[in-house]
Order: C-alpha cells, then sequence, then structure tokens
C-alpha cells in the first residue's frame, strides 16, 4: 500500500485536494472492510468450536508484545489512511 | 507499559471495553501523527510556497497572525487544520463516552476513597468567571462541565483518562511529570526555600500537585480551581493513592487564605485560559499570598518573545479553533512587566526551562509531548 500518490499519478479535479481526499477515503474504505471480514472470519470459527463468548470479546484487552504490535500497526494505518492528505503537490 | 496496566495505574482508572478502547487510541495515534509527522513538514511549506510572495507584498517579514491567515488559506493548511479538529473532537468524544459509561463505578469508587487523607471544599455559590463560558478545547461545557454533569465528576475523570491514555506516558504515567519536573528545579534553584505552604491555583484533578507533596513531604499542599468535577476527581485520586492535598473551589483572582500564609504559589497551564483582565488580578493575589522570599511561578508553553514568527503562528488552532481564545493575548504578555505591577521587584524576576524528568528517564521521544524539547518552560518572581 502507498503512503502518498506517485509522483504523476493522474488528477482529475481541478483542486488537487480533492484527488487527496477521495484517495484517503478510499483507503479507509478498503481497510474497513478487510477488518470487518476477518473479524467476521474470527467470530464465525469462535462460534463453531464454542470458545469465545461476545463479553469476553468486548473485555479482552491486549497485553505486552502483542499490544506494542498493536500499536505499531495502528500508527502505520494512520500513515497509510491519511498519508494521501498530507502529501505535498 | 501495556493497555491493561495503564487502566490500572490507580483505582479511578478504569478498563474500558476493547472497541471503545480501540477507537480512543486510534484518535490520539491520529493526533500525534498530525502533531509530530505532518505539521512540522508545514514549516517548509510555508517558507518555500507562502513566505515569499506574503513578505514581498507586505514589504517586511510576516507576523505571526498574517502566517497564520496564509496558512489557513493554502491546501495543506486547510487539510492539517481539518483533521487536527477532528481529532481532537473525535478524541474527547471517545473518552467522554467511556467515562459516561463508568460513572456510577467511579462515583462508587470516589465514595470508597472516603475522607482522604486530604480534604475537599466545594463552592456551590462561586460564579464561573465569564472567560470561562466556552467549550475549552472543544469539551461540551470545558472543564466546568455542562448542566447535567456539573454535580458529578465527569469532566475530571475525561481529562485524567484523555491524558493518560492519550499520551501514552509522555506526560508521566500518573501525568506528574510537570510536578516532578518543576519541584525538581525549585529544589535545585531555592534549596533553602523549604516550603510549608504551597498552593497551586488552576489545579484540576491534582496530578501536578500530587507530585509536590511526593517532593516536598512535610509541606501542607493546597489546589484551587473553579470546575467542581476536576475538584472532585482530583480529591478522589489523590485519596486513592494515599496523597495528602487539600482541594477547594475557588477562583484564583481573589481566594480566601490568608496575606502571607503560603512559600510558594504556582500554576501550571492555567493563564492562557483565562483573560487579559484576569491575569493582573492573578499575579497580585499571588503577591498577597506569598509570604516575604516566597516564590510565585506560572509555567505554561513558552511567550512568544521566546519564539520566531512561524512559531508563534502554530498557536492559531489552538486559539482560533481549540475555543482558548486568550492563547494569543497572553503569550504576547509582557509578563515581566505585569509582575512588577503586582508589586514585585523587576530584580526579583526569573524565567527558567526546567528539564522534563521523566520523558527523559524514560526515552520517550520529546515529540510526543506538548513540551518543547523536553523542557518545560516557567515564569516567575520573589516576593521581596
Amino acid at each position: 500500500m502507498k503512503a502518498a500518490p506517485d509522483a504523476g499519478t493522474p488528477r482529475f479535479f481541478q483542486d488537487p485536494a480533492i484527488d487527496r481526499l477521495a484517495a484517503s477515503v478510499l483507503q479507509l474504505a478498503s481497510e474497513v472492510w478487510v477488518l470487518n471480514e476477518r473479524f467476521a472470519a474470527m467470530q464465525a470459527v469462535a462460534d463453531e468450536k464454542g470458545v469465545i463468548t461476545a463479553a469476553e470479546l468486548a473485555q479482552f484487552q491486549f497485553a505486552g508484545p502483542e499490544d506494542a504490535a498493536m500499536s505499531e500497526a495502528r500508527v502505520a494505518f494512520i500513515r497509510r489512511v491519511l498519508g494521501p492528505l498530507n502529501a505535498p503537490d | 507499559m501495556d493497555r491493561r496496566a495503564i487502566q490500572s495505574l490507580h483505582p479511578m482508572l478504569v478498563p474500558a471495553q476493547t472497541g471503545d478502547y480501540a477507537r480512543e487510541l486510534f484518535w490520539d495515534s491520529v493526533t500525534m501523527y498530525l502533531e509530530s509527522e505532518v505539521r512540522p513538514g508545514l514549516r517548509s511549506v510555508y517558507e518555500k510556497e507562502i513566505q515569499p510572495d506574503l513578505k514581498q507584498a507586505l514589504g517586511r517579514e510576516p507576523d505571526r497572525k498574517e502566517i497564520a491567515a496564509a496558512m489557513r488559506q493554502h491546501d495543506a493548511g486547510r487539510w492539517w487544520y481539518l483533521q487536527r479538529t477532528e481529532s481532537q473532537r473525535e478524541g474527547s468524544d471517545a473518552t467522554r463516552a467511556v467515562v459516561e459509561r463508568q460513572l456510577p463505578l467511579l462515583i462508587e469508587r470516589a465514595k470508597a476513597s472516603g475522607n482522604g487523607p486530604g480534604s475537599l471544599t466545594l463552592n456551590p455559590d462561586l460564579v464561573l468567571p465569564a472567560y470561562l463560558d466556552i467549550d475549552i478545547h472543544l469539551q461540551k461545557g470545558g472543564y466546568y462541565g455542562t448542566a447535567d454533569s456539573r454535580d458529578t465528576l465527569l469532566t475530571g475523570a475525561v481529562y485524567d483518562r484523555g491524558l493518560t491514555l492519550g499520551r501514552m506516558g509522555a506526560q508521566g504515567w500518573l501525568n506528574d511529570d510537570a510536578g516532578l519536573s518543576l519541584a525538581a528545579w525549585v529544589k535545585e534553584i531555592y534549596p533553602d526555600l523549604k516550603p510549608k505552604r504551597i498552593l497551586e491555583m488552576g489545579c484540576t484533578i491534582g496530578h501536578t500537585l500530587t507530585a509536590f507533596k511526593q517532593a516536598f513531604p512535610d509541606a501542607e499542599v493546597h489546589g484551587i480551581d473553579v470546575a467542581a468535577p476536576a475538584l472532585r476527581y482530583g480529591f478522589a485520586r489523590a485519596a486513592s493513592m494515599g496523597v495528602e492535598v487539600h482541594f477547594s473551589q475557588q477562583n484564583a483572582e481573589h481566594t480566601n487564605f490568608a496575606d502571607g500564609s503560603f512559600d510558594l504559589v504556582f500554576s501550571r497551564i492555567l493563564l492562557h485560559e483565562t483573560s487579559a483582565e484576569a491575569v493582573p488580578k492573578i499575579f497580585a493575589e499571588c503577591h498577597r499570598l506569598l509570604r516575604p522570599g516566597g516564590v510565585m511561578f506560572h509555567s505554561d508553553a513558552p511567550q512568544f518573545d521566546e519564539l520566531d514568527p512561524y512559531a508563534q503562528s502554530l498557536r492559531d488552532w489552538d486559539a482560533t479553533v481549540n475555543n482558548e481564545p486568550f492563547m494569543d493575548g497572553y503569550y504576547a504578555m509582557p509578563l515581566e512587566q505585569a509582575f512588577v505591577a503586582a508589586g514585585f521587584a523587576a530584580d526579583k524576576t526569573f524565567r527558567a526551562k526546567p528539564v522534563s524528568r521523566r520523558l527523559v528517564e524514560a526515552g520517550i521521544d520529546p515529540k510526543r509531548s506538548r513540551t518543547t524539547g523536553g523542557r518545560y518552560f516557567l515564569a516567575g518572581a520573589v516576593k521581596a
């Protein structure tokens, strides 16, 4: 995934800000859908195996290295989603 | 420290549900991304794309207001303002939603902290200063609270949770880095002061004061604020940590303490939230409250005369969007003149930049803090 449009990326609107906004929204849509599908798959497997309840899921907290990895992934996610908005023309 | 440990630092912090916490952390990370990765790059946008034309048009170097106005008209500036406003509002709302759900439990825990150590004295008749009738930091009701939250501890809990989880330890895990750093500075610079009574004006939840009590365990430590929800929460928080602090709901412009009754009076990021009329009164009140030889200091972001015009212009978002309208007026104020007008001698005034202790010790990137390069700024005076 790219943090910002490459140089020479086609522009479709007179105001390049609109292109950047559209890129950001699409990145977000992509990430949200991936998350949706992964979460649905996890729930389906958990239900099938009877290993996790909705309450257990709501109370779960990441800890230790998993928490650190999640923080790193969150920052990378933000860079991907918001990068196009903040890229120089 | 992982997220479970962070949310269990003291009894007044309660772990949120996974999704809610993910939302809080997401908006905090957006804020940090905008502040530490995007904003530094805006200076070169200004210097390359705006400054040359602006300077030519004006026939001189632009001032902070002209720079800010030009940045707001540039796409890079517009996007930054838009995103930063969203991150501020959404982050605050995310934490407020968590605290609202936890409120019954927090009230129960506050009651369990009993009668101290320390004390809490509220004044329901206190008139809210007109300058606080605004949603400071884009929070509904500011820290004073809205009509439906004024009698609770909600805004205090939102403030603590937001600072603790939001900055991920950049202000100390107990939000006490400022307190520890400033108290250490007092000890170093005024080794003979040995304060017996200490007052913090605008103490909110007492996170700075608890560090002063720990640094000066024999001192009687007082904190005042106009926001009852912050004081209620602060008292419960300090009591749950076993730290003796006396909280009272008072306006720093005129308190009920006796003349000359304190050795040390200070504030931390209070004055820019007040007004041009209030600040001289607050300085005069500090002078009245100090005994001869006592020390007053006010720690805030650096005054404009410490910064170049572009750095000055960065406060524009806070002042015009984040509802801190006196930011521009306060940071432009010639503080030393105001200290003298309040009764302090000109040769007894000072400025200092104490180093952030925890930031350095914990190896936290200073960019994650609002302090500049791991230092605090303060200005003050010694009473003759």
